[in-house]
């Protein structure tokens, strides 16, 4: 027991001692802040405790860090006298809708192994993309999406197949927007569908055509009453001019003529007609959703020439909400769905590319004859189909760069904004039938405008055009270590963001980006177009300059023969009447 | 992005349709230890491609000390032989605006640029434009460090707290960052460009009311003109955030929220989109 000691053998305050030294130190540490009420005695054990717990690297450079935690952490807890509500991960939202999508999908694919047994329906899963099979080969080539969209695209396809009636479901691309993006799937109406959508389409134009018919009437009619109300007031403003004249008693009464009323020469240049939902540019359908999964498909309108022709002069960014009103000039016809559509049938149109031979044109128009006939006038709408006899080329040709190999297999945009020629004088020959025996000569002069040709289907894409020095494309192969087994990738530099890839008998079409074309001296907005006459310029609304007292005294002389100077100064007054006519209100006026 | 996170890429930089594939990110990471280890460096980035016609750019850089003003770049055609990047001339920033074909491929190739698109009309006095005697023709080599220079410039970006200046001076990656919390990130203004700051010292500072002299040195990208040239989304039900730079197309800038990663990726051809302000 010698080391044990009772406080009361301790030695006395005044003789120094080590113990004492440690009571007193720790006295003092365990004195309470006045203002916090924290003491560091307290605080020093769980910041020691708390670095023995965690065992961090480097402990001594982050001890202050760790003890400025360690008291927010004490501030939190002590004001916390509420009750915990309990705050659902930032997920949960997206977790229940997701988990939805997974219960659909199964449901579906249930009913569809059912119907299949029924069926024996093989080329059912053809109706499918497979996206994960896609993610494998792009991935290959540094392009990609992430695995898990990959997977909910997958489902949410699957879903809106059973929904709709659908066909050659695609993958088609997405398009980056500002704040949200955009997912675009393309397929095809079933042909039952198809058929309906037409029939509806027919009856809605032809209840657009009765009327506006009526419209323009009835247009008519009103402007032929304002007209009429307006001479009315005219003639009634002319009475009462001519009032006080008659009321002098001189001469006739004065006839005012006005000039016949401006007539507008301007006539509206024929609409381009859209093409018909199965036909050039809306052969397809688009969907578009924000988020895979966890948004509707939602379809895009058709697409109309003129929202072409107007999206080939703007650039915008897509805000990723379809209804955005589009501000621009030239003003575009639609919101940001037309504008959308009119982009992806753009960039389908010029990055659609797939290896030489893949495609062939239908086998089902075997007469030649009628194949010549037709041929110019619908090469656009000959269908095409998979090459069952495609034999892969190898990967070097592939990737050559004269892009020999490689084809376009979607239609040529002309400029009119159709993918066939719509000939405009044509349908004017109808309208104005009566007429045509008057102004032929002037037909044929008009004729010559001349018919617009896009190069045919599967033209190679070393016959595309280099436009400012910017070469369409370029080939890769994702490896050049182990190119047996490397996959060919063709990007598109026209529109950035446009991939092709193919290995063996796959290939695929993508596009990723912010649906923006290249243009290598950068946009410039158009020029405002020039203001407008108000009237013809002629010599009736051109100001004259007033001749001076010189020039009077001079045409004078000149008018006046000079034989009969005499009889000038006797009949003043009857030389100025008729001279000044333009003064002969004014001279009346001071003779009243 | 850090060289040893390229496999992470795709289920990230995939929300711009960009990735490095498998085979490549682990030719890059093995390529790029190599060469900072040669280097010594500190810690070695790979930057991003530039696609050109024949080949593409590899670009990686650096840093020993500073990562900010410390950085050195490198790029590379096959990603296996890395070359030094010059730094940029006054004539590569000169001329490479101009420039309107793509990048080829070759560095050692030489365009004439100015005559293909002359920047000022030619009445003008061209010497208000530029001092000295007008270059015209301009190497591929310097027009890639004109480009990654400005890029970096524009659109290089960390979140606020990233970097850390320290007393001596030295701009160096703070250890203890933790990571935006959710609020603070959707804000522009808890990302700063990460270049040596152009406003006033004070006026970064006062950005904001919690200022800490250590952090608020660089400029946010909140004050930038025009106000929407930044593109933020966020994903994973917010716990990752991305940055499109609108004015370089294919600058992609990632953060995952409330961790210390973060980093940008340029997969593009080089060109600066001067539309932006007509895209509205």
């Amino acid at each position: 027991m010698e080391y044990s000691y009772t406080v009361e053998e301790a030695p006395p305050d005044d003789v120094p001692s080590v113990k004492h030294d440690i009571r007193r130190a720790k006295k003092f540490l365990q004195k309470h802040s006045t203002e916090s009420g924290d003491s560091l005695y307290d605080h020093l054990t769980e910041l020691l405790a708390k670095l023995l717990a965690e065992q961090p690297r480097n402990a001594v450079d982050i001890f202050e860090e760790y003890s400025r935690k360690l008291k927010e952490e004490r501030f939190k807890t002590k004001t916390d006298h509420l009750r915990d509500l309990y705050v659902p991960p930032a997920q949960y939202d997206d977790a229940k809708k997701l988990i939805k999508l997974f219960q659909s999908v199964r449901q579906i694919d249930e009913d569809d192994q059912e119907r299949m047994e029924d069926e024996e329906e093989d080329d059912k899963k053809k109706k499918y993309p497979d996206m994960l099979d896609l993610l494998f080969y792009f991935e290959q080539t540094g392009v990609g999406l992430p695995r898990h969209e990959m997977v909910l695209l997958n489902l949410s396809i699957r879903k809106l197949a059973s929904t709709m009636p659908l066909e050659n479901i695609r993958f088609w691309g997405k398009i980056l927007g500002k704040p949200k993006n955009y997912y675009v799937v393309e397929a095809e109406f079933q042909a039952d569908e198809l058929a309906r959508r037409l029939e509806k389409a027919e009856v809605q134009t032809q209840r657009e055509k009765e009327e506006p018919e009526s419209e323009a009437a009835a247009k008519f009619a009103e402007e032929e009453a304002a007209v009429k109300t307006e001479t009315e007031a005219m003639d009634e403003i002319v009475g009462a001019t001519e009032i006080p004249h008659e009321g002098t008693g001189v001469g006739k009464p004065l006839e005012l003529v006005f000039p016949p009323l401006p007539v507008n020469l301007w006539r509206p240049l024929p609409e381009v007609p859209t093409e018909k939902i199965g036909s050039g540019l809306n052969k397809k359908v688009y969907f578009v959703c924000n988020a895979p999964g966890l948004d509707e498909w939602i379809e895009l309108p058709t697409v109309t020439p003129q929202q072409i022709v107007i999206a080939r002069q703007i650039v915008r960014y897509c805000t990723g909400n379809l209804e955005t009103p589009i501000h621009s000039f030239p003003p575009f016809p639609g919101v940001e769905k037309n504008y959308l559509r009119a982009q992806i049938a753009r960039i389908s149109a010029t990055t659609h590319v797939s290896p030489i031979g893949f495609f062939t044109f239908g086998e089902e128009d075997e007469d030649e004859e009628i194949e010549e006939e037709r041929d110019e006038t619908i090469y656009a709408e000959r269908e095409l189909s998979e090459n069952v006899h495609y034999k892969p080329l190898p990967i070097k040709d592939l990737i050559d760069s004269t892009m020999l190999n490689w084809c376009h297999h979607s239609p040529y945009i002309l400029k009119q904004g159709r993918t066939i020629w719509w000939n405009p004088e044509k349908e004017e020959d109808i309208v104005d039938e009566e007429i045509v025996e008057e102004d032929e000569a002037d037909r044929d002069e008009v004729k010559t405008i001349e018919k617009e040709i896009g190069p045919p289907l599967l033209t190679p894409l070393s016959e595309d055009a280099t436009v400012d020095s910017v070469i369409p494309w370029t080939a890769r192969q994702s490896s050049y270590l182990q190119p047996d087994i490397a996959v060919a990738l063709v990007r598109s530099n026209v529109w950035p963001g446009a991939f092709a890839f193919v290995v063996g008998k796959r290939f695929a079409n993508v596009y990723i980006g912010w649906g923006h074309k290249y243009n290598a001296y950068n946009y410039s907005p158009p020029d405002m177009p020039s203001v407008q006459d108000q009237y013809k310029i002629g010599p009736e609304i051109m100001e004259i300059r007033d001749p001076t007292v010189d020039e009077e005294g001079l045409y004078r002389v000149a008018r006046l023969s000079p034989t009969e100077p005499e009889e000038e100064v006797l009949d003043e007054e009857e030389e100025d009447d008729d001279e000044e006519e333009d003064e002969e209100e004014e001279a009346e006026e001071d003779d009243v | 992005m850090d060289c040893l996170k390229l496999l992470e890429t795709l289920d990230i930089f995939g929300y711009a349709g960009i990735c490095i594939s498998t085979e490549d990110s682990q030719l890059l990471q093995n390529s790029l230890l190599i060469l900072q280890t040669e280097n010594h460096f500190r810690k070695c980035y790979y930057w991003g491609r530039i696609n050109g016609l024949q080949n593409d750019y590899h670009i990686a850089y650096g840093y020993e000390k500073d990562c900010m003003n410390g950085q050195v770049y490198y790029y590379s055609i096959d990603g296996l032989n890395w070359l030094l990047l010059p730094k940029a001339t006054k004539c590569g920033r000169f001329l490479s605006p101009l420039s309107i074909n793509r990048f080829d491929g070759d560095p050692s190739i030489v365009t004439n640029v100015y005559n293909a698109n002359p920047p000022f009309p030619p009445n003008e006095d061209p010497k208000t434009y530029y001092n000295g005697p007008i270059p015209k023709e301009l190497k591929e080599e310097d027009r890639l460090a004109a480009i990654v220079e400005s890029i970096m410039e524009d659109a290089a970006i960390i979140p606020r707290g990233a970097w850390f200046k320290c007393p001596n001076g030295d701009v160096i990656e703070n250890p203890s960052f933790e990571g935006l919390c959710a609020s603070d990130a959707s804000h522009l203004k808890s990302y700063l460009h990460a270049r040596s700051p152009k406003e006033k010292w004070s006026t970064n500072l006062l950005s904001r009311p919690d200022y800490n002299y250590a952090l608020d040195f660089l400029d946010s990208i909140d004050l930038d003109v025009p106000q929407d040239c930044w593109d933020m989304q966020f994903f994973w039900g917010g716990r990752l955030v991305i940055l499109h730079s609108l004015y370089w197309h294919g600058m992609t800038f990632f953060h995952k929220l409330n961790s210390p990663h973060y980093g940008f990726l340029y997969v593009g051809h080089g060109k600066k989109n001067l539309d932006l302000p007509f895209m509205y």
